[in-house]
């Protein structure tokens, strides 16, 4: 090797060599923030990345490791992450997991951290579900009630007005009745009233919300102890106008056992169903299919009592308890839950942004957004129980399928729900 | 070998040792240990040992693991025979002469090599009540009348179920007793033959018993496959309706990562563990039967 060959290698050497302590230098000057988050949409996913490259360009000094799970697998990979002491600091939360991990001691209290801006501008309701003993767990940044969506056509057809969806649940019976119908005469009805899918894992979304009219709130704390209220006659009213729309009304059937949200949305496109009970989220899987354009609308769920009642499923980002770099999450959590950020996301994922600033944003005074935006106020989450999700998975689900299925009556389901869960909560 | 050699020998096997102890032997002896023990993640300072208080409780308290059992043993019974029944009668027709038979063997693969998640979802449609494949052909073909609730009915679903796994796994049976049939020899064909044994006797009298080795294998593989498989039922309906399609291996994960009852999940866990080992020593007992033989 000659003597300017060698003069070359050692400067190249030393080049990398620099290059190489600079990027340490540079990368041990930030801090690493681990996000974990659960967007999966193409659009959805594109749109936290921009906030997260905005983040980055307004805060150098932070380093934002994402990471992206699935809904089907979010709480299984946050729970062994933080049983492995390994949670990230950042992290997308579903409405049904905050209980269990407050009570894991999982999850940071945001209280202190919390500006008056952001208390006022998010729905009390929110934080009064997302609050547990007192601690704030996340801050909700998407919410999404439950309600009705019903075929205009078919009202028509049916000499219903399609314009006005009922207001009563008495009224909404009759209406269901005269959608049911035997359209091709063979004895076999093709077209029905009301559909919902109500299968194990999907029941509690479309149940709770018919107990929640009736006025029960399926789980109560009274002394400190809670129990379950099914059997009450606020219970057995909500038990008894479920079944009865199978079995008394016959306005949907029993198949909705195992219907997936899949062959719902289909089953109502083809016009199987006059109106679907579920989460009006499914706005935006229906705007963009061409043969029901303007046949359809969103509804408020009719009254069952004097008071509406719904319930709303919430997204929120909450903050590790074990986190390092609190300071940093911190910034970040603020930075993505923000009421530009939140309804940037909620636009582009056609979700509900919870925030009274963002009321009259023109998104959400569109037609199909405006019983959504309405629902909002009446609506609300799960019992706060930290048995709940046994109770609902173990108890109430299969009883209420048990008796979608007439194998018992809702009066002797009410009353097994409350001697199972009474079980489970003595344990 | 002298005693060094020995020694050396003891320290390149360590490695293994170690890896069989850290990954198998420890999680599963920890696993049947925390069985007696009194574990729930939201309250790990009770963490206690409870002796046989969570068996007690689930053969007389819980209300439901007898029909889970019952589930089980109904599904591994009958997805077994299927797959064998299945899985012979196709061996048998593939292992026929014939141009392109090559392409037929290769496509009987495809179900086998499919993620379990893909076949449940495509199940799933196919299942669908109004538009299903399934129920579109039966109504076609003037068959049905309404259509049938494949997955939420409680007579059906289990069978359904079946279907489904056994579609799944009937590619592995047909692989196995194919290659089976390709190693009887011929002339034992035609010795049969000869003594005016006719094909039905022939496969009776000379097929059977030279594949029984074959046959106790996939009988066993399929049937713990069977017993332990979870993916297939969670995905396409999660137990339901009701129990109806409630296994096992559901209960454990239910009780361990939704209830987070882990101490309960490991004892339904070793339950399934003694039952695996009963059709185990089963197999390993025949095995030695003929081996003695």
């Amino acid at each position: 090797m000659n003597k300017a060959k060698k003069i070359m290698l050692a400067a190249i050497v030393m080049g990398m060599f620099t290059v190489f302590c600079s990027a340490q230098m540079a990368s041990a000057a930030k801090v690493t923030v681990d996000f974990l988050n659960m967007w999966w949409k193409p659009e959805d996913v594109k749109e936290i990345q921009t906030t997260i490259e905005e983040f980055q360009q307004a805060h150098p000094d932070i380093r934002i490791n994402e990471t992206r799970t699935s809904w089907a697998d979010g709480h299984e990979d946050l729970l062994t992450a933080f049983m492995g002491g390994t949670s990230p600091d950042v992290f997308h939360m579903g409405s049904t997991w905050h209980v269990e991990f407050h009570e894991l001691g999982m999850l940071e209290p945001l209280n202190e951290y919390l500006t008056a801006e952001q208390k006022e501008d998010i729905y009390q309701s929110l934080w009064d579900f997302w609050t547990v003993d007192g601690d704030v767990t996340a801050i909700p940044f998407v919410t999404d009630p439950w309600g009705v969506t019903y075929r205009k056509d078919l009202f028509a057809k049916a000499g219903l007005d399609p314009e006005k969806f009922p207001e009563t649940w008495g009224q909404t019976m009759i209406s269901a009745m005269k959608l049911t119908q035997d359209l091709t005469g063979d004895g076999v009805m093709d077209q029905w009233g009301v559909g919902t899918y109500a299968t194990r894992a999907k029941l509690q979304w479309n149940w709770v919300p018919v107990m929640y009219m009736a006025g029960c709130d399926l789980l109560t704390k009274k002394d400190g102890k809670w129990s379950s209220v099914i059997s009450t006659p606020e219970g057995l009213l909500g038990m008894r106008s479920w079944v009865d729309l199978i079995w008394e009304h016959k306005v949907m059937p029993k198949e909705i056992v195992s219907t997936d949200f899949s062959a719902l949305k289909q089953d109502f496109v083809a016009g199987k169903y006059g109106m679907i009970w579920m989460g009006m989220f499914i706005s935006s899987a229906l705007r963009d299919i061409p043969e029901i354009t303007g046949k359809w609308a969103h509804a408020e769920y009719p009254k069952l009592t004097d008071q509406r009642a719904t319930l709303t499923s919430n997204h929120a980002y909450s903050m590790s308890k074990t986190s390092k770099h609190k300071k940093e999450a911190w910034t970040l959590l603020e930075f993505i839950s923000n009421a530009e950020e939140a309804t940037q996301i909620c636009i582009s994922a056609d979700l509900i942004v919870p925030r009274k600033s963002q009321q009259n944003h023109p998104h959400y005074q569109k037609a199909y957004n405006i019983p959504r935006m309405a629902s909002i106020k009446n609506a609300k989450g799960h019992p706060l129980c930290p048995s709940w999700a046994e109770i609902m998975d173990k108890v109430y689900a299969p009883i209420v399928q048990s008796a979608i299925l007439g194998e018992i009556s809702a009066d002797e389901a009410a009353k097994i729900m409350d001697g199972e869960a009474t079980k489970i909560l003595g344990q | 070998m002298g005693q060094s050699r020995v020694g050396i020998a003891y320290l390149f096997l360590l490695p293994v040792l170690v890896f069989v102890f850290g990954i198998v032997l420890f999680p599963l002896g920890r696993a049947v240990w925390m069985g007696f023990t009194q574990y729930h993640l939201l309250k790990p300072a009770a963490r206690a040992f409870i002796g046989l208080e969570n068996f007690r409780d689930l053969f007389f308290e819980d209300r439901i693991f007898w029909q889970t059992l019952r589930n089980s043993a109904m599904w591994t019974v009958g997805t077994v025979a299927i797959i064998i029944v299945v899985g012979l009668a196709f061996a048998l027709l593939l292992n026929l002469p014939g141009k392109g038979i090559g392409f037929f063997r290769a496509c009987m693969l495809i179900p086998w090599v499919l993620p379990t998640v893909v076949v449940s979802l495509v199940w799933s449609v196919l299942y669908w009540e109004d538009y299903g494949l399934i129920n579109l052909f039966l109504k076609d073909i003037g068959f049905i009348k309404s259509p049938i609730s494949w997955l939420g009915s409680p007579q059906l679903v289990l069978f359904s179920l079946m279907a489904v796994f056994s579609w799944w796994r009937i590619p592995f049976a047909t692989l196995m007793l194919l290659a089976g049939l390709q190693t009887i020899n011929k002339d034992l064909y035609e010795v049969a033959q000869i003594d005016g044994a006719n094909k039905i006797q022939q496969f009776r009298y000379v097929t059977i018993p030279l594949l029984v080795p074959i046959l106790e294998v996939v009988t066993l593989i399929s049937a713990i496959w069977a017993f332990n498989h979870f993916d297939i039922v969670w995905v396409l309906t999660g137990g339901g309706p009701v129990n109806y399609s409630q296994l096992l291996s559901i209960s454990v994960y239910r009780n361990s990562f939704s209830y987070l009852k882990m101490g309960y999940a490991c004892a339904i866990g070793d339950v399934m563990l003694v039952i695996s080992l009963i059709i185990g020593i089963m197999y390993v007992r025949s095995t030695l039967r003929r081996v003695i033989r």
